[in-house]
């Protein structure tokens, strides 16, 4: 039961009659008993939302910022019309719009609500419930009651670093040598033989087969394939930290979904660990082009924990996923605690049998707040902001005296630094 | 002379249509939604505007005159009344006040008596005992209480009562008039203490009359009538005055009665009180003066508001919660630091951290190798960094050194500008090397009173003076940092 604005004016015209009538007190009656009655007939009359049935239709999976429209069809079952306000209530990081649907539905009929969803957070999205009110013939008054749709919309990751994927793709092309640059691919993998042209390196030439085919021929490599790449995110409390808009852990998706990208095109195997305390999801290894996909629906349930990450867990974990010779990549964060507590002691069993890049995104706020001069506090501020970057700059230092390849990059160019510094590495052979 | 139908001059109602069919830039289609709603606000506005212009007109023209004026021959005035008592050799004065001071014995009308003060109505009761009539038209409880001549407003309303049931004489001679209103008289119950004579007549006079005579001495003399004592004055109360009115004037015995009481003298004083004095005896507040219906208005409105209240408090389902994740801004830590350094006033170790970082930087720029220090951290090699940046700066060795080695902060010293600052800009300017400065400057400067009028010897400016070093050190490092090549 739910009245709505019209019995509210009705006692406000009400008002005007009381005040001219000539026995104040009876009219007052009379109105109200008036509107009780008018208001309970159109209780009365209103359609049944008890025998309302709700289904839903649309998409189940969309990337973050892009609108989804989902259907809600709404069935009367009922004998008389109904005119109803249904309220297809979502948590508010779902962005549901409009808020309220107004929908008039005949006795036997259907009719199709469009809720279009703006996520605003990663994860999955699900409704809350259904709410519809019916107003009697006189829309004075109507009844109301709660119905439930389930549904999931899984919101993965925006990866918007994907506008970098084409330069890094012409980086993996000029590396594996199929762009017609002199100095031709680079890496240790034998390729193939070709004839000689000049300005090629005289060591390359197979003297054998020179001396079988009687012209001059050299060895051509390429980079390796079929290399072992472990994408390690640290959800642990380091990476709940907002750097500009979003969250560490965001920054790490958007960049290992980029990593993933360009190795899977690589042909190498990617294989995908999040961990804090415990491991919380674990992908192994593929490198069919739909693991993409999965990498970022696995992606989507990611959140950061509140708790220290548990790195000799992590190193356990990218051990036992893989036997092989691999790159480990960690995103993590620079921080003393994190770093020297935690990673460095379980390092060395890392290093001897893996490549590991650390990747770390640097905070331009950092940088801003050193260069504050304007008050006392800010010169203050400047200090500890100094402070924290010579700490940073001290870390990645003992971490690459380990061997360690350090990335330490600012959000704008972060997915692109570390994808770079994987080719880099490929192409230098050390995968 | 013109072709062009369109711009032809027309009239009528043609014009619309030869001007509407031609191919002219008249824009077709809705109109855009923001004019559309301007128009109709305007349109609200002007339609405002007039309907309290006609309201202003209308009831502005039925306005002439105030009730009761003696001058307003219209159906609320008293104009014919007055002419008769003129005719009958009384001279009628209207006035907003009442005249004080009179020699002889006259009559005066009192409208609203309870817009009088205290003083006034006892003057006026004074005036009964020396021989004036008194008239009080609509005097309720206020002003009875003031007077205290042992009557009261009645409770109960005594009907249309139009026979007078008493035996004065003007009411036996005037015989059947409507006395209309809500207000009548009775017997007090306190009894007679002011020596009056009370005579109520129209309507039930034992328990609520309209009209009631007052005669003073009335008590002593007995049975005597009322009318007996024509010489004396009377205090007469009557509830309302319609019947005194140009239009109800004619009605039954209504002038008659107006005549017997109003002309048993040569002049007659008409009051109509326009604004009550500051100490009125009838201080009724708003509330009291409001009708009787608006009362019940409020209670409906109170309806209202429950029914509002229902309306807007009956949501479409509650409120949703948002399962939130931890999110903080990364360098919350780094400003928390910050903020305990400067309650800590940990100037020496801001100090120390900047030179430190500054190192790193300058280090890195030129070109030379870190290697981890005393503290652990990355360090370079001193000398060979300050001979770098002294040979990249164009400053001496000795300034650099200190700058980046120093222990501390600058000495108390102005705050603006820096004695680095300053010193590098006169180099500039003379394209000279600098002056090494007085680094570090003793402390215990002993400048007089006028060689630094900025100082002042407040506390707070004691403690303010290490701070404001610290910002000139930060700004001497960061001098040096430009002039090494760095941004």
């Amino acid at each position: 039961m739910a009245i709505s604005g019209r019995a509210v004016a009705l006692a406000l015209c009400g008002v005007a009659f009381v005040l001219v009538s000539p026995a104040p007190g009876l009219t007052l009656v009379l109105v109200n008993l008036l509107i009780v009655v008018l208001v309970a007939a159109d209780v009365a009359f209103a359609g049944a939302v008890r025998t309302m049935s709700f289904s839903r239709s649309g998409p189940t999976a969309t990337r973050l910022g892009q609108p989804v429209p989902l259907v809600l069809a709404v069935t009367n079952n009922g004998t008389r019309t109904v005119r109803a306000q249904v309220r297809d209530a979502w948590s508010p990081s779902a962005g549901a719009q409009p808020r309220v649907h107004r929908v008039v539905v005949p006795a036997g009929e259907r009719r199709f609500l469009e809720t279009m969803l703006t996520p605003t957070r990663r994860g999955d999205r699900t409704p809350f419930r259904i709410t519809v009110r019916t107003l009697g013939p006189l829309g004075l008054a109507g009844r109301q009651r709660r119905h439930h749709s389930p549904w999931r919309l899984r919101v993965l990751p925006p990866f918007t670093s994907r506008r970098a994927l084409p330069a890094a793709l012409a980086r993996l092309r000029e590396v594996e040598g199929e762009v017609a640059i002199r100095g031709a691919g680079a890496g240790s993998e034998f390729d193939s033989l070709r004839e000689y042209v000049i300005g090629d390196d005289v060591r390359l030439i197979d003297w054998r087969t020179t001396a079988r085919r009687g012209a001059v021929v050299v060895r051509a490599f390429r980079p390796e394939r079929d290399r072992r790449v472990v994408c390690v995110l640290d959800t642990g409390r380091t990476s709940a930290g907002r750097v500009g808009d979003t969250p560490r852990l965001d920054h790490a998706l958007d960049a290992a979904l980029l990593l993933t990208a360009v190795a899977l095109r690589a042909g190498d195997r990617v294989s995908l660990i999040a961990h804090d305390s415990v491991p919380r999801a674990t992908l192994p290894g593929s490198h069919d082009q739909a693991y993409l996909a999965r990498v970022s629906d696995v992606m989507a349930g990611l959140e950061p924990a509140i708790v220290e990450a548990d790195h000799s867990g992590i190193v356990t974990s990218v051990l036992r996923a893989t036997s092989r010779r691999s790159l480990v990549v960690l995103f993590t964060e620079l921080a003393p605690a994190v770093i020297e507590e935690g990673l460095l002691p379980a390092l060395g069993t890392l290093t001897a049998r893996h490549t590991v890049i650390v990747a770390a995104l640097r905070d331009p706020r950092l940088d801003e707040l050193a260069a504050g001069r304007d008050s006392v506090r800010a010169v203050h501020t400047a200090a500890a902001a100094e402070q924290t970057r010579m700490r940073r700059r001290e870390l990645a230092e003992t971490l690459r005296q380990r061997g360690v390849e350090v990335v330490d990059a600012p959000p704008a160019s972060y997915a692109a630094t570390v994808t770079d510094t994987y080719l880099t590495l490929k192409s230098l052979g050390r995968l | 002379m013109t072709t062009n139908p369109n711009t032809a001059p027309t009239s009528g109602g043609t014009a619309v249509g030869t001007g509407g069919s031609g191919p002219t830039s008249v824009r077709t289609g809705p109109r855009p939604a923001v004019l559309r709603r301007g128009l109709a606000v305007g349109a609200v506005v002007a339609a405002f505007v007039l309907v309290f212009l006609l309201l202003a007109v209308f009831t502005a023209g039925t306005s002439g005159g105030e009730p009761f004026d003696v001058r307003s021959a219209r159906p609320h005035g008293t104009r014919a009344l007055a002419e008769i008592l003129r005719a009958r050799g009384v001279s009628v004065t209207p006035a907003e006040t009442v005249p004080v001071g009179r020699r002889s014995a006259g009559t005066v009308v009192v409208f609203q008596p309870g817009r009088l003060d205290r003083d006034t109505l006892a003057g006026l009761l004074g005036q009964v005992w020396q021989g004036s009539d008194v008239v009080l038209v609509g005097a309720d409880d206020a002003v009875l209480d003031v007077l205290d001549v042992g009557v009261r407003a009645a409770d109960e309303n005594p009907g249309g009562g139009t026979v007078p049931r008493c035996a004065l004489s003007e009411a036996t001679v005037a015989g059947t008039v409507s006395l209309t209103g809500s207000l009548a008289y009775t017997r007090a119950a306190g009894g007679d203490r002011s020596g009056m004579r009370a005579e109520f007549c129209y309507g039930e006079p034992s328990t609520a009359a309209r009209l009631a005579v007052l005669t003073p001495g009335g008590a002593a003399a007995g049975g005597a009538t009322p009318g007996a004592a024509a010489g004396g004055g009377r205090l007469v109360l009557i509830g309302s005055a319609r019947f005194l009115t140009n239009g109800d004037l004619d009605d039954g015995g209504g002038a008659a009665l107006a005549l017997g009481l109003l002309a048993r003298h040569d002049t007659l004083a008409w009051v109509t009180p326009t604004a009550a004095s500051h100490d009125a005896v009838d201080t009724r507040g708003p509330f009291e003066l409001l009708p009787g219906g608006v009362r019940w208005g409020v209670l409906q409105l109170a309806v209202v508001v429950v029914l509002l209240g229902l309306w807007r408090g009956r949501r479409l389902g509650p409120p949703v919660a948002e399962p939130l994740a931890v999110v903080v801004r990364a360098a919350e830590s780094v400003e928390g630091h910050g903020r305990l350094y400067a309650a800590a006033r940990a100037r020496d170790r801001s100090a120390d951290v900047l030179r430190a970082g500054l190192r790193v930087r300058l280090a890195e720029r030129v070109g030379l190798p870190l290697r981890t220090g005393p503290t652990g951290a990355p360090e370079p090699d001193p000398v060979a960094l300050v001979a770098a940046v002294a040979r990249q700066s164009g400053r001496s060795p000795s300034d650099i050194g200190s700058l980046l080695y120093g222990s501390g902060m600058l000495a108390p010293i102005d705050a603006r500008p820096g004695p680095f600052g300053r010193a590098v800009d006169q180099a500039r300017s003379r394209g000279l090397p600098p002056e090494p400065p007085a680094w570090p400057r003793p402390s215990a400067q002993p400048a007089g009173p006028g060689a630094n009028p900025t100082r002042s010897t407040g506390l707070d400016r004691a403690a303010d003076q290490p701070d404001r070093a610290l910002m000139a050190l930060a700004r001497a490092l960061d001098d040096l940092d430009r002039q090494v090549g760095g941004r």
